[in-house]
């Protein structure tokens, strides 16, 4: 037993050092905000090269650039982690060729080899970047004091860490000889094989980078042990909920025979690491997606036009209203003081359009700056508040998560068919695993656990509810808001599970709720700092639902238009929040 | 989640996984959005144009919505270039010394004809000291003393990106200068928008203000009549503001201990060689003020070797710098009361400061 012991304490002690340079140290930049000056820097670049490849007619050119930004993009971040990116490009783009029975080109699989040891090489190897830049770069670059040239001693990290070198060749040499044996395979055996492979590979990617800790904690505070020692304190990278997810669809589409595999790896690669919407999303099918980068692009001027605006909408919801109600939210939620129910109850309003405007501002600008480049990427937000219940707001929130969810999850899960009872255990199941799919907190499986419930209910009541509703139109009218009213409130609580960080919190704001409202008075300037930074948005979602167009705005005339984009930009400029916040989809 | 669906992303998004194909859905989801857009987007130009005039309207009325640390180096470059701080001994250093060193009061007192005037201001650091002293050298000025104000030798990124200098004050050269374009060169797209938009570059002023005019139910006067009391102060004073540091701090508003140690960093020390060398270069003396420090803070010094620091500094400047003089200025014998905070002077200390530089202005003799 004491042995046994011993060998599990020496392999969380590798595992802990091969992660080492990822657990700790890891110095998140502004790089990927779209609200950054680094970020403008980098689109100006980009886009600039993107307009000359274009120009020259050159749409290879231009997709090999674009695939070297989205990694620079990404490295900006954590150099490190792109580690995994290419680990998770080689896997899916072997196995979808697996699938149909193909294999990548000896020429094609020897750059993919090849392009994983270098880039483990060089990602992975503590290699001293700092001293080598001051080898490189002119003394003048530091003369300016803002940063100190580093001696050169060696090439390497004195006391170099070399684990997670190894670790990443080890993961290589696991991959390819795991793809010569599924190329051996034939028949059905090989397309089972090589679907296996895709989703374990990726799912254990993400589960341990992801879900490591917690299970090990939550195992640990079951039986009682200590998880100190077996914890690794790894950090999550940045989207990779995200790209795992859309390569997965990669290969379940493949596997279904809804989807032909591209041979191309670089158009694959792209479509993997295409910096608009890496880190946060739409999750892209690669039926949609793949296509688009494989064709040459075209640019044309109501994309541009319809681009920008979107760029600049997103931009607005971001920085004037996020940012802003992120201040009142982290009053009351991070205060550590006990506030009374006005305050919470305003706090998870504020809240709510605080992460609404948040994830679909960064949807916005990524959609945007695709559109410019020619490319469409999917709705992943319709006005979700405008919802009267679960199913509704679901089809409107977060879409590209939701489609996935259904598709891949729910379906295949039964997903309406069989007893009323498997259809609940399914819509449980499903939006359980979409709440830890946000990440490994106790409250985000309470989450999961509350919108399942919340779905389960409505599918039940929903003959009654129609019951009730009046025939007359007035009528109506006064249901339809009441529903509205209410499922409103029930997803601002799934917010404040959403946003609590204990579960003593949980009960803490729960209770809070119910308490305080002699006083609310006191509390109501911070229902109108609310309402000041959530009513633009009110109002143009009224235009987008009436109309049944997201780009309402843009059918306005000319001068309606004008006045409307002087107004967003002095709302922005004068009353914006630029300090550059982290957007809260990013942690997932 | 079922896949009855009824709204029109959900259709579109099933419509495109029923597919068995790899055809490109063209514009599958402009269904929900649909642009009507002219080959000419006059909105955008008109956009553009309309910004243009506001910020113009904006620039040319600052004085009704400026902060007051903005102003008050919006002051003292007019004061400058109006060639009105003309002087022999220039005061520089940060916002300690533009509260509390009024030339006004000090030339009164002093026995002899020179003449003192003060270019310190808030948030100046050793970059902002340096381009503000070449500014007012190149203007024609030549005074025969500096007396530099030195408690730390550090230019803070974060200070200087978002103090006036950075935001109104400091011009293209000045920003290359910093050679910050070696390691953040998206600085650059900070830089230029506060200098082409007005309403970004005092945004928080323009709130505080547009709030301001919400609540009396007009046009807010109050920021203007303050703007323009600091201009009128710092004509009539030299430089000098008076600032709010209106009260005397007392035993009850000593902070809880700290560290503060000498502060010495390479950005900082680089900007200090760039000052004394351009006053190598014109000729100019070099006085030292080691500002008094409330009895607590000298106690924390002296625990967290302050002094060592700042006497190395000084020593190893003297022997570069040999024709500079350096010598340090030294005022002791301040109380509690003498202070507002832990660095500025109240109107007690600030008066009693003057007068210790009193005897120091009629001593000075060109070497």
């Amino acid at each position: 037993m004491t042995a046994h012991a011993d060998i599990l304490t020496i392999r969380a002690d590798f595992f802990r050092r091969a992660i080492s340079g990822l657990a700790s140290g890891s110095d998140r930049s502004d790089s990927v905000n779209f609200n950054s000056a680094t970020f403008a820097s980098f689109a100006l670049v980009v886009g600039s090269l993107y307009l000359l490849l274009q120009w020259r007619r050159r749409p290879g050119a231009q997709k090999l650039m674009l695939l070297g930004a989205s990694y620079v993009f990404y490295g900006a971040w954590d150099h490190r982690f792109l580690i995994l990116i290419l680990l998770s490009t080689a896997i899916d783009y072997s196995c979808g060729l697996g699938l149909v029975h193909r294999r990548p080109t000896r020429s094609t699989w020897r750059l993919l080899l090849t392009s994983l040891v270098a880039g483990s090489v060089l990602l992975a190897a503590p290699i001293d970047w700092s001293a080598l830049q001051s080898l490189v770069l002119p003394a003048t670059v530091f003369s300016g004091g803002w940063t100190d040239p580093v001696p050169f001693h060696g090439l390497f990290l004195p006391d170099a860490d070399w684990s997670p070198l190894t670790g990443s060749l080890a993961a290589i040499l696991i991959v390819a000889i795991a793809c010569q044996v599924g190329f051996s395979l034939a028949g059905t055996t090989r397309r089972r094989y090589f679907l296996l492979m895709s989703v374990i590979s990726n799912l254990t990617l993400l589960g341990f980078f992801k879900y490591f800790d917690f299970f090990i904690e939550g195992f640990a505070s079951l039986v009682g042990a200590d998880a100190a020692g077996w914890t690794l304190g790894v950090v999550v990278p940045v989207g990779i909920s995200f790209y795992t997810f859309q390569t997965l669809s990669y290969t379940i589409d493949i596997y279904r025979g809804e989807l032909e595999p591209t041979d191309h790896l670089g158009d694959f690669a792209l479509f993997v690491a295409f910096f608009p919407q890496l880190v946060a999303g739409p999750i892209e099918r690669a039926r949609v997606l793949l296509p688009q980068l494989q064709r040459a692009r075209k640019l044309d001027w109501e994309n541009t036009q319809a681009g920008a605006y979107l760029v600049c909408w997103g931009l607005f919801k971001k920085i004037f209203i996020a940012d802003n109600l992120a201040r009142l939210v982290s009053a009351v939620y991070e205060s550590g003081a006990d506030p009374g129910g006005p305050e919470v109850l305003f706090a998870t309003y504020a809240f709510a359009f605080q992460i609404y405007c948040d994830f679909s501002g960064y949807t916005d600008i990524a959609r945007g700056l695709s559109r410019m480049m020619g490319i469409e990427l999917m709705v992943n937000f319709n006005v979700p508040y405008v919802a009267t219940n679960p199913r509704e707001f679901w089809r409107r929130w977060h879409i590209s998560l939701s489609t996935w969810l259904r598709d891949y999850l729910y379906v295949s899960l039964g997903g309406n068919r069989g007893k009323a009872w498997m259809v609940y255990r399914n819509l449980m199941l499903t939006m359980v695993l979409g709440g830890l799919w946000h990440g490994a907190r106790a409250n985000f499986v309470w989450w999961g656990v509350y919108q399942g419930t919340l779905l389960c209910v409505h599918r039940r009541i929903e003959p009654l509810l129609r019951q009730l509703e009046p025939a007359s139109p007035g009528g109506k009218r006064v249901f339809r808001f009441a529903s509205w009213f209410v499922f409103f409130h029930l997803v601002c609580y799934g917010w404040l599970l959403f946003r609590v960080e204990t579960n003593q919190q949980l009960w803490n704001m729960t209770s809070a709720l119910a308490t305080g409202w002699l006083h609310v008075d006191e509390h109501i300037g911070m229902l109108a700092r609310v309402a000041w930074f959530t009513w633009p948005l009110i109002v143009v979602q009224y235009f987008q639902v009436r109309s049944r167009n997201l780009l309402a705005p843009l059918t306005w005339r000319w001068s309606v238009r004008l006045g409307y984009l002087v107004f967003l930009f002095y709302l922005t400029s004068v009353f914006g929040a630029f300090d550059v916040i982290e957007f809260i989809y990013f942690q997932f | 989640m079922s896949s009855s669906s009824s709204t029109f992303s959900s259709e579109t998004v099933v419509e495109i996984a029923e597919r068995p194909t790899q055809e490109v859905p063209e514009r599958e989801f402009s269904k929900l959005e649909r642009a009507r857009i002219g080959r000419v987007p006059w909105a955008a130009i008109g956009t553009v144009l309309v910004i243009g005039c506001v910020e113009f309207v904006l620039r040319s009325n600052r004085e009704w919505f400026a902060d007051s640390a903005a102003w008050q180096w919006q002051s003292k470059s007019e004061l400058i270039e109006s060639g009105k701080l003309h002087g022999d001994i220039a005061v520089i250093g940060t916002s300690v010394l533009f509260h509390s060193v009024d030339p006004a009061e000090l030339n009164a007192r002093s026995r002899t004809e020179r003449r003192v005037i003060n270019l310190a201001l808030n948030g100046l650091q050793l970059n902002g000291q340096y381009h503000l002293l070449s500014r007012y050298l190149d203007g024609g000025n030549d005074p025969e003393f500096v007396l530099l104000e030195l408690s730390r030798v550090d230019v803070e990124r974060e200070r200087w990106i978002s103090g006036p200098f950075w935001r109104d004050w400091a011009t293209w050269p000045e920003f290359l200068s910093s050679r910050s374009y070696s390691f953040e060169p998206s600085l650059a797209i900070p830089f230029a928008a506060n200098r082409a938009l007005t309403s970004f570059s005092y945004r928080r002023a323009l709130d505080n203000w547009v709030f301001a005019c919400v609540r009396s139910g007009g046009l807010d006067t109050s920021y203007r009549d303050r703007n323009r009391q600091i201009t009128s102060d710092m004509d009539r004073h030299l430089g000098f503001s008076p600032g709010s540091f209106d009260r005397s701090m007392t035993e009850a508003d000593i902070p809880p201990g700290e560290s503060r140690p000498w502060r010495q960093t390479r950005a900082g020390a680089i900007w200090l060689e760039h000052i004394l060398d351009l006053c190598d270069r014109h000729g100019i003396e070099v006085w030292i003020l080691q500002p008094p420090v409330p009895p607590f803070v000298a106690q924390e010094r002296r625990r967290d070797g302050f002094r060592a620091g700042f006497v190395a500094l000084v020593a190893d400047l003297r022997q570069r710098y040999p024709r500079l003089g350096l010598e340090v200025l030294e005022p002791t014998g301040y109380e509690l009361a003498d202070f507002a905070d832990h660095r500025h002077f109240s109107p007690q200390g600030s008066r009693k400061l003057c007068r210790d530089l009193v005897p120091w202005v009629d001593s000075l003799t060109v070497h």
